[in-house]
């Protein structure tokens, strides 16, 4: 069920209205049925993951914080983190390092447990699995540092893994933050019911008139680069950018908006991250969620910059790397984190060495242009299917004729695909990217998204329209309704983040 | 009783809001929304208002060689300009019965027309086209045909409020389909999957073991009450009944000819076996069946690199003259 489906506008009303009619003590039993029923809804197989994990960390936490001896606190720390790392290495990376489906293929027939793990891994990567792993794993880490007492009640523990506003997304909560505030007694209140509809109006708005739009004009140049121009190219990527901005930051909006209506505050996972001056600055405001999981459960415990300068270096680019390898098994992810930890570093070394510092609006400017490139060009590998055809996307944006080497493979492997020629194909001829966005009616919200971001800079959508007065909130409310309703990408496109 | 007074004119806010957009999407974008996403709609109110039979044909209705033809008359138009009854089409591409009797549902009780002509295409059974990549787009368009106002049907459109399944999964079915669907023949041809693995033309570069694959995914099925485009054809059925319409089914002619050199007897005779189960079901169930299934030969079908029911103009005729005889 995803959030901008028809299936969730009709299963939400009915969960807020019975979270507010019934009495606090049956709330939680409420919302861990929801939550359930929720991810079911996707393939009600993958439920036995989540239960796994909330079973293994429930009896995981409760036995760190019993166990007197260091020793066995940390055999019970590595009993959670290899079951959860390993479910998410079963369902998101055996696949990449056995050479896919074939190689199970051989063993059909032969055992019984083979054709069920076959089985099994055919229904795909499970929904929001690397979002409730990270959950949980730094809940057992927390437990284990002593930051955070386990929860006893099962029930209990199994709505903080299975929440479902954030569930198959994030934002990545902790457990310190989010789970008394579930469990708290809320009262009715207005302001938080406003402030929430308007989160989901304006996450809506972002994911579905502008993200849905921009997928079927793109996808087809990342598909085949070569049948496009220099220009389509360039302006494809431009709008991936803004793609993958506008379907993750909508969807983590909604996800705020919907437990804002239960009176529950997540953590902001966006702040405007294209207006950032550095790398470093960009991952303060670009899911911010994971980078400060990252931060605190595996930048830290390498040692942070608390080491020598080599061992930081190294420890940056772990960090960036394992970011990447989060995203999927592909080559194409660890160049992206890659890139990014090397620009991290580069920046970092040029303002230890004193060499330069983004002050004045130039210098600031400078900064900004320079990181949207970078971010740019590390999004072309982040698209990519694969190296190859990343490589294929830059020759094309800059000019320059790939080399036959690589234009053979990539030509071999679509003719494979299609059993025509590339040159059959280029002869049919293709659309013009730059003629469907510019001519295109829906210019007009991707203006409005673009006005709208200059406005709310560092704040939050909601925080900003409370200031305007009435008259203009609600011009603002029937513009985005408008668009909502009459302008929606109208094909068939899911969740970008839900493969990861 | 305080939040409800806060609330309620919010409410009624909204809902202003949605009429307000309401007239301005008529008013916009609606129109290049239909002509982008549900052009047969146009097609079917304009044709509903003037004829007395409707037509309901995907692309084989008027698809023509503008090399070989000189006839480019659709088989539609070759009956109205033959019977006195005015006949007019209803048909755009890769569109079939699960379209077609939501536009029958939508024919008014005050209609003038009287009789509809259906195109019973026997491919649409087969899991290649029930999987096919433009159903996506199909079920999107049939959002349309709601009655509801239009922006709201925009709306549920944006909210994927239809048979919305990736292609990958579309592939995923359509493959465990064609490898596990049982067909009534010793092996190794008990499977579509392991029929296509007989070599008969060599390996996968030759264009005739290409073409062969395609018959065999295309027309090795065997029917069950569980297939879409049946219940398709079954709801048809009531809704004409309903209506008080009189209902003919033209079994379309497929390339018997050209799949029985390409795999062998055995596909033919499953084929026709199929064809007669689907004949006699709906003759049983008052329809009027008009059977070109066998009608014509290799020469008349226009495609040849893929199993179509696209057909040069003698073939167009032949289908027409059948018609016509049943009509008048």
């Amino acid at each position: 069920m995803l959030f901008d489906s028809l299936e969730f506008l009709l299963f939400l009303p009915a969960v807020i209205l019975l979270y507010w009619i019934i009495p606090h003590k049956f709330r939680w039993l409420l919302l861990l049925a929801a939550s359930y029923f929720f991810y079911g809804s996707w393939k009600a197989e993958f439920l036995v993951l989540i239960m796994y994990s909330t079973i293994v960390d429930y009896i995981a936490a409760i036995q760190i914080d019993k166990a007197l001896s260091q020793f066995k606190k940390k055999a019970w720390l590595i009993v959670s983190l290899c079951s959860n790392f390993g479910v998410l290495f079963i369902f998101k990376y055996f696949n990449f390092f056995i050479g896919s489906r074939s190689f199970f293929q051989k063993f059909e027939g032969a055992h019984p447990k083979v054709e069920w793990l076959t089985s099994f891994l055919e229904y795909g990567i499970p929904v929001g699995i690397s979002f409730y792993t990270f959950q949980t794993v730094a809940y057992t880490i927390d437990v284990y540092q002593g930051k955070v007492k386990p929860e006893r009640n099962i029930g209990k523990f199994a709505l903080f893994v299975s929440y479902f506003p954030q569930l198959v997304a994030g934002p990545i909560e902790r457990f310190s933050k989010l789970h008394h505030q579930i469990f708290k007694k809320h009262t009715l209140d207005y302001d938080k019911l406003q402030k929430g509809f308007r989160l989901i109006l304006y996450g809506m708005f972002i994911k579905m008139v502008i993200a849905d739009n921009i997928a079927p004009i793109i996808d087809p140049v990342f598909d085949n680069p070569l049948l496009y121009s220099q220009g389509d190219n360039t302006i494809s990527l431009l709008l991936f950018s803004v793609q993958i901005y506008a379907d993750f930051h909508g969807y983590s909006l909604i996800a705020i908006g919907v437990a804002k209506l239960m009176g529950v505050n997540l953590m902001d996972n966006f702040r405007t991250p294209y207006f950032a001056f550095s790398i470093k600055d960009f991952w303060s405001r670009w899911h911010i969620s994971l980078s400060n999981w990252f931060r605190d459960y595996l930048y830290i415990p390498l040692g942070g910059n608390k080491v020598s300068y080599l061992r930081w270096v190294v420890n940056i680019l772990i960090v960036f790397i394992v970011s990447g390898i989060w995203h999927g098994a592909n080559f194409t992810f660890i160049i992206w984190g890659a890139i990014h930890g090397l620009m991290y570093l580069s920046e970092q070394m040029i303002v230890r060495a004193k060499i330069l510092e983004l002050k004045g609006a130039f210098l600031k400017g400078v900064g900004l242009i320079k990181t949207l490139f970078v971010i740019n060009l590390a999004w072309l590998f982040f698209r990519s299917d694969s190296v190859a055809k990343a490589y294929l996307s830059i020759c094309k944006m800059f000019g320059t004729e790939p080399t036959n080497e690589t234009y053979l493979s990539i030509r071999d492997v679509e003719h494979a695909k299609s059993h025509e020629s590339i040159e059959g194909i280029l002869s049919g001829g293709t659309f013009e990217v730059k003629t469907l966005v510019f001519d295109s009616i829906y210019l007009i919200p991707l203006l409005f998204l673009i006005g709208m971001e200059l406005l709310i800079q560092q704040k939050r959508f909601d925080g900003v329209v409370d200031k305007y007065p009435f008259w203009l909130r609600w011009i603002i409310y029937g513009l985005l309704i408008y668009l909502v309703m009459a302008m929606s990408g109208a094909d068939f496109y899911q969740f970008i983040y839900f493969q990861f | 009783m305080d939040m409800i007074k806060k609330i309620a004119p919010r409410i009624l806010m909204i809902a202003i809001i949605v009429v307000i957009s309401n007239f301005i999407y008529k008013a916009t974008t609606y129109e290049a929304d239909l002509e982008g996403s549900a052009n047969v709609l146009g097609k079917f109110e304009d044709a509903e208002s003037k004829a007395d039979v409707l037509y309901f044909s995907s692309s084989p209705n008027a698809t023509y060689s503008d090399w070989q033809d000189t006839d480019y008359r659709s088989i539609s138009q070759m009956v109205d300009d033959s019977v006195d009854l005015k006949v007019m089409s209803v048909d755009t591409g890769a569109i079939h019965a699960g379209v077609f009797k939501h536009l029958i549902h939508m024919i008014p009780s005050n209609s003038k027309v009287k009789k509809v002509i259906v195109h019973l295409n026997y491919r649409s059974f087969g899991q290649g086209w029930i999987q096919s990549e433009l159903e996506n787009a199909i079920q999107k368009e049939m959002v349309f045909y709601n009655n509801y106002p239009a922006i709201l049907n925009r709306y549920l459109q944006g909210l994927n409020a239809y048979d919305a399944v990736s292609s990958k999964e579309r592939e995923r079915i359509m493959l465990e389909s064609w490898e596990k669907e049982p067909l009534p023949f010793d092996p190794p041809r008990t499977t579509v999957k392991t029929w296509c693995a007989v070599e008969k033309w060599g390996d996968w570069t030759n264009p005739k073991r290409q073409l062969a694959d395609h018959y065999i995914k295309n027309f090795a099925f065997t029917l069950s009450e569980d297939n879409p485009r049946l219940k398709d054809y079954d709801e048809i059925v009531e809704i004409c009944k309903a209506k008080n319409l009189e209902l003919y089914f033209v079994i379309l002619p497929e390339n018997l000819e050209e799949g029985e050199a390409l795999v062998d007897a055995d596909l033919i005779s499953l084929m026709k076996d199929n064809k007669d189960q689907l004949k006699k079901r709906y003759e049983e169930k008052g329809v009027t069946v008009i059977d070109d299934f066998d009608l014509l030969n290799d020469e008349d079908f226009l495609e040849r690199t893929f199993p179509s029911e696209h057909y040069f103009e003698d073939g167009r005729k032949e289908i027409a003259k059948s018609i016509i005889k049943v009509l008048k």
